[in-house]
């Protein structure tokens, strides 16, 4: 068992056992609850993978599809009803990246436990089941097409992007949802649900040694997967794929989004990178900055901005409700040419990341969550952020500011019909 | 954690000591009888006095600046009403000095009677610009409730079942008030927060209790409270006979709500049992409206049911397809009824109570719940988690199904979406 010190004496048990299955643990007294979690690498960015000679193109929509039913409690009523009977909470989701299994729980957490990695480790998917499953993916798919801040969303990765995972919604396509076949789901679960792709979570009020050879004992008869999937992901052009685009729905205020997409410049240093992007733009357009203050003179109130990596590049975008869509291109287009920041706003800006990674602990689902982001995405713990965002120079993080790619950038506006 | 309340003479200072957060919250929250017109303009307060600046710190940016160096403090505010009162409150956020530096706790009480107490006025006024642009952009915000068709269905629905109350009042149906805001009433509907309501102080976190009593003394010494709150917060919903309606909306998905009034609730039942029959009823995992509606016919993404506390009344809501509307309600109705049986209570009623020791623990995990609490307790008393926690693990089947027997449906709206599958 290995631990993982972080600032303000926090600290994460971290251990991989013989079969490769990853174990993070977090004990607290501070709670009377706990929290355990279950996850694959394995997400919606998977659209095909190579396992021996064969190549398989995976139906969209997937890895969602196989979550609702990996998470089979209308089938395996005796084990809804433990979980009912011990007052737990059960629920699970699908990203890009991943999926995760989890539950929050009390009491009898060996019981617990059991209940959720039974679910997980050995799900028995049949046929009947997954035709019954698709009405209510089809309802949660139509929930998030009636929103007009997802369709801005999501239309603008279809433009930006030429080839990517993320032209897609994590929920997939219709067309996906209604055909794939519960053959495919299964192999998925095969090739995916395996030790050596997989973690487990917890965070809360536990006994830290039993709780770890209690897992051990569970998992000691899975095996390791020798030839873990290959995936295969479609090489991404650095050129956008649609500039402009404008769509009608029935809203009652335009809206509108930019998007730039930027190669990363050295991948090693994404994480950094990131940082230092979102210090930059913080810095004008978060409410101590100046493109924050004209836009809000100008009357547009209601803006987001953000940062996305995707594979080797990075996505930055600007969204509004605003009448005033033409201003907002202006302003947004005046500071992104000029993203550099002073010292004095520099140190101030440090000073708000550390106060986010003090508090970063204080909640055992959000430490849960900032854990499985960081497998999830990296594939390892991040416990030095704050000697990162300390050693960001002036100098540096004023050169990183020139590498965004102000030429590569996609306009979409919903109006209102 | 403790909990001490002193009556101050113009102010309750509510202190609750705990090292369980590393943050420390100073909740100070005005309090008065709901009324429509003060109310929106308070609305309009709670983004004016943040974004139009102070004496001081002339711009929302000069004042953002100097929250971020304070390690990120933030101040928020915030209008809502709770039955027959109205509540305004600015809150003060900060990470425990201890974990930063000393200096933050005065500067950051310093700010926030800055914000508090000395906006950036002329000639009594807010900057007519910022005012009218804060005006316009609040405006835009309601009206794009309907954009939003969970919200805008909840109100629609609202406006139905609690009419002739003041639960049937929403931003949205009063956008005539809004439009008639004026710069110069503005400014003496703040005034009267220093003169005509309760005032209480909420300070939570691992606090230094002499130093605090000193920082809200000097935040609050100029301030006169008023006790103009309305302390019986029930409401008798009049509703004699069933209504439906229904609404055209263009998106796919259709919103449901159902509400139902529990009759002659005792005392008792109001503050314990309610909780744990609605629990079996519409929000444990498998609740009885859970697994019929969803889980057996495959008829919704999502089901539940929540209790308005000083109605005695609780509304489900559902996402479905407009085709399934018939069904739907004749579902929602068997699961009500199937209450009444003891037989399926008694399958149900310990995985309730199991249900409510998790979110009775998890009350102790969450900062603004704990101020919320107290918050209510002060305007009508209720009981503590440990007392609920108690008297629950009690509650037999026969009492849930004695709830069954009083509880009527009185409203039903749907908010049609209208698009076809294919658009």
């Amino acid at each position: 068992m290995k631990t993982i010190k972080y600032n303000f004496d926090e600290e994460i048990y971290e251990s991989t056992l013989d079969n490769g299955l990853k174990i993070y643990l977090y004990p607290t007294n501070k709670t009377k609850n706990f929290y355990i979690t279950v996850s694959t690498h394995f997400g919606s960015e998977v659209m095909s993978y190579k396992k021996g000679d064969k190549k398989y193109e995976v139906t969209k929509g997937s890895a969602h599809f196989l979550e609702h039913r990996v998470m089979d409690f209308t089938k395996n009523k005796d084990a809804m009803e433990k979980i009912n009977e011990f007052g737990s909470i059960v629920n699970a989701y699908t990203t890009y990246n991943g999926t995760n299994y989890n539950l929050f729980g009390h009491d009898n957490i060996y019981e617990n436990m059991e209940l959720l990695f039974d679910r997980v480790f050995k799900a028995d998917i049949k046929k009947e089941d997954v035709e019954n499953e698709r009405g209510i993916i089809l309802e949660e798919y139509n929930m998030y097409f009636d929103d007009p801040y997802f369709l801005l969303h999501n239309n603008l990765n279809q433009n930006i992007f030429q080839k990517s995972f993320i032209k897609y919604p994590v929920l997939g396509t219709k067309e996906g949802i209604e055909t794939v076949t519960v053959d495919e789901l299964k192999r998925l679960y095969k090739d995916f649900y395996v030790p050596n792709n997989m973690f487990i979570i917890i965070t809360g009020n536990f006994n830290m040694d039993e709780v770890l050879s209690y897992i051990k004992e569970y998992t000691k008869n899975m095996k390791t997967k020798k030839e873990l999937p290959k995936i295969i992901k479609p090489k991404e052009s650095d050129e956008i794929n649609v500039e402009y685009e404008e769509i009608s729905l029935d809203i009652k205020e335009p809206k509108i989004i930019i998007g730039y997409k930027t190669k990363i410049p050295d991948k090693k240093t994404t994480i950094k990178y990131k940082i230092m992007i979102n210090i930059l733009l913080s810095n004008k357009f978060s409410s101590t900055g100046d493109a924050y203050e004209e836009l809000n003179n100008k009357g547009i109130k209601r803006f987001d901005y953000g940062v996305e990596v995707v594979d080797e590049y990075l996505l930055i975008y600007f969204k509004a409700s605003t009448d005033k869509v033409e201003e907002f291109i202006k302003i947004i287009e005046k500071y992104i040419t000029n993203l550099k920041i002073d010292e004095e706003s520099l140190e101030r800006k440090k000073r708000g990341k550390l106060s986010s990674l003090i508090l970063s602990f204080e909640d055992i689902m959000q430490i849960e969550d900032n854990i499985a982001t960081e497998i999830f995405t990296y594939n390892k713990l991040i416990n030095n952020m704050n000697d990162i965002i300390k050693s960001i120079t002036l100098k540096e993080i004023n050169d990183t500011g020139g590498t965004v790619n102000l030429n590569n950038k996609s306009t979409l506006k919903i109006n209102p019909k | 954690m403790d909990y001490k309340k002193e009556k101050k003479q113009n102010y309750n200072l509510h202190l609750v000591k705990t090292d369980r957060f590393k943050e420390l919250i100073v909740s100070v929250r005005f309090t008065k009888t709901y009324d429509k017109e003060e109310g929106a303009y308070l609305k309009l307060l709670e983004r004016l006095i943040i974004t139009g600046g102070t004496k001081k710190y002339k711009t929302l940016k000069d004042l953002s600046k100097e929250l971020e160096n304070l390690y990120r403090s933030n101040i928020y505010s915030r209008f809502f009403a709770t039955s027959k009162n109205m509540t305004f409150e600015m809150r003060l956020v900060m990470v425990n000095p201890k974990y930063t530096e000393d200096f933050i706790y005065e500067d950051a009480f310093k700010l926030f009677k800055e914000i508090l107490t000395s906006p950036k006025l002329k000639d009594n006024k807010w900057d007519d610009e910022i005012f009218n642009s804060e005006k316009e952009n609040l405006i835009r915000s309601i009206q794009n409730v309907k954009e939003s068709p969970d919200a805008y269905g909840r109100i629609r629905f609202e406006e139905l079942f609690y009419k002739g109350t003041v639960y049937e009042e929403n931003n949205y149906k009063n956008i005539k008030l809004f439009e008639n805001l004026e710069n110069k009433k503005l400014y003496e509907i703040y005034k009267r927060l220093f003169k005509d309501y309760k005032i209480d102080v909420f300070v939570i976190g691992d606090i230094n209790e002499e130093k605090t009593k000193k920082e809200v003394e000097n935040l609050l010494k100029d301030f006169k409270e008023n006790n103009n709150v309305s302390n019986e917060l029930y409401i008798n919903l009049k509703n004699k006979n069933l209504i439906e309606s229904k609404e055209k909306i263009n998106t796919t998905q259709s919103n449901l709500f159902v509400g139902c009034t529990i009759n002659n609730l005792t005392e008792e039942e109001r503050k314990y049992k309610l909780i744990l029959y609605n629990t079996i009823l519409g929000t444990m995992n498998n609740s009885v409206l859970f697994v019929n509606v969803r889980e057996k016919h495959s008829l919704c993404y999502h089901i539940g049911s929540i209790i308005n506390r000083f109605t005695d009344t609780i509304v489900i809501d559902s996402g479905i397809d407009k085709e399934n509307y018939d069904k739907t309600i004749s579902l929602i109705k068997d699961s009500i009824e199937s209450m009444k049986n003891p037989n399926v209570i008694k399958k149900l009623i310990q995985n309730a109570k199991k249900t409510l020791e998790i979110a009775y623990n998890d009350f102790y995990d969450n900062i603004l719940k704990i101020i919320d609490y107290y918050y209510l307790n002060e305007l009508s008393p209720w009981p503590s988690i440990e007392e609920r926690r108690k008297i629950v693990e009690q509650i037999t089947v026969e009492e849930i199904c004695e709830i069954a027997n009083k509880i009527e449906i009185k409203s039903i709206f749907l908010l049609e979406g209208s698009l076809n599958e294919n658009n």
